[in-house]
């Protein structure tokens, strides 16, 4: 009777301890594999694969970026345009492009026509001595 | 996966926040298509129990634990793609849209969907954790809501998720559709009445074939951002109101 009862015992634990690991193992799949369509959406979805945005932050419009292959081949609502002002709900919006490189305000300075000079000879390496 | 492995991809993700939408916006994507494939794999082990399909690596009380704790890590993973898409910013989500249907001004119908599918989730598990203290009447005709939770989150999937022009999203999507249509066809052998046998297969056959006819001419159309809901202002201020496809990912 006692050998029977822990023979059920045993069996109870061993598919207890199977239903675990098989969990925990689908557990682990199912966030690996979280993760890796992550990692896949960043890289085929707008936004991620254009970096410079073709808008005018100065005036607020919209404007456009250049849509890329791939933000034409899928069907994202994530911008790709380098708006910084919107208005409504597409102000948030804007958030996602904070990170976003904007153009210059100005353009840049033209380099002085007079050359420099030539810069001086380097000079001489100070050997040390070790302090002697 | 390896924590070698891991730690790159996960920097991945990182880099491309500081280039393109929030970490929230694919976390929101990816979690809801892992939940959707949990929600598979929940609905294939609960036919399987009904079926009394045993085998010697997976005995009934193994696939019957499999079923409860898949089913409620499914639960987790809809609960993190809520979350993370109430979160994030862009589209506004509230977190009582995420409840109420009909509540969001972002694509309402297709969101309102996974609201329902939500609520159906909930009173699954509720009703089942809730077992020994309830009627088993009450528990089973709740219980068949997991039938109909499954296509209705295909479809929020396929009108809501702005990612189901990819072709490996509609592989996998594709892949899930056939293993519940085969669990069904399982299901629907063990009815007792022809009649019902009939009316499911053809019940199956016909959302099959509508769903195809869905994603044809909705999400794998140009223009389907407007069409859905998506509201005037986040389609692109190139042409919002015409219904032009502007040049940004929402006008899609």
């Amino acid at each position: 009777m006692q050998e029977h009862v822990y023979r059920a015992s045993r069996r109870r634990d061993e598919r207890l301890g199977r239903i675990r690991k098989l969990s925990l193992w689908i557990t682990g799949g199912a966030a690996a594999a979280s993760l890796g369509m992550g990692t896949a959406f960043a890289h085929a979805i707008p936004g991620h694969t254009v970096t410079t945005g073709g808008g005018t932050p100065a005036t607020g419009t919209a404007g456009p970026a250049p849509a890329t292959s791939s933000s034409a081949a899928s069907g994202s609502t994530g911008g790709t345009t380098g708006t910084t002002t919107q208005q409504g709900s597409s102000g948030s919006a804007g958030r996602h492009h904070r990170h976003r490189l904007a153009p210059p305000a100005s353009a840049p300075a033209t380099p002085k026509a007079t050359p420099k000079p030539a810069p001086a000879a380097p000079p001489a390496p100070v050997v040390s001595s070790g302090g002697s | 996966m390896p924590g070698g492995q891991l730690w790159p991809a996960a920097g991945h993700v990182l880099a491309a926040s500081s280039y393109g939408p929030s970490p929230l916006w694919y976390t929101a994507r990816a979690t809801g298509v892992v939940a959707l494939i949990l929600l598979t794999i929940t609905v294939a082990l609960g036919v399987a129990g009904t079926a009394r399909l045993s085998s010697q690596l997976l005995p009934g009380v193994v696939r019957s634990g499999l079923h409860r704790n898949v089913s409620l890590l499914a639960v987790a993973f809809v609960v993190v793609h809520v979350l993370s898409s109430v979160l994030d910013p862009y589209a506004g989500i509230k977190l009582i849209s995420a409840i109420v249907p009909f509540s969001s001004a972002y694509r309402p119908f297709w969101l309102s969907l996974g609201a329902i599918a939500f609520d159906m989730l909930l009173a699954l598990v509720l009703t089942s954790l809730l077992r020994s203290r309830i009627p088993y009447r009450a528990w089973s005709v709740v219980h068949w809501l997991g039938y109909a939770c499954w296509p209705i989150a295909l479809w929020h999937g396929l009108g809501t998720g702005t990612d189901s022009r990819l072709s490996w999203v509609l592989i996998l999507f594709g892949a899930c559709a056939l293993v519940v249509a085969g669990a069904v066809g399982t299901r629907l052998n063990l009815a007792a009445s022809s009649l019902n046998r009939t009316a499911g297969l053809a019940g199956t056959a016909a959302f099959v074939v509508a769903t195809i006819v869905f994603v044809a001419v909705g999400p794998l159309q140009p223009g389907w951002a407007r069409r859905a809901g998506t509201p005037a202002s986040m389609l692109g201020s190139a042409h919002p109101a015409s219904g032009t496809p502007g040049r940004t990912g929402a006008a899609r």
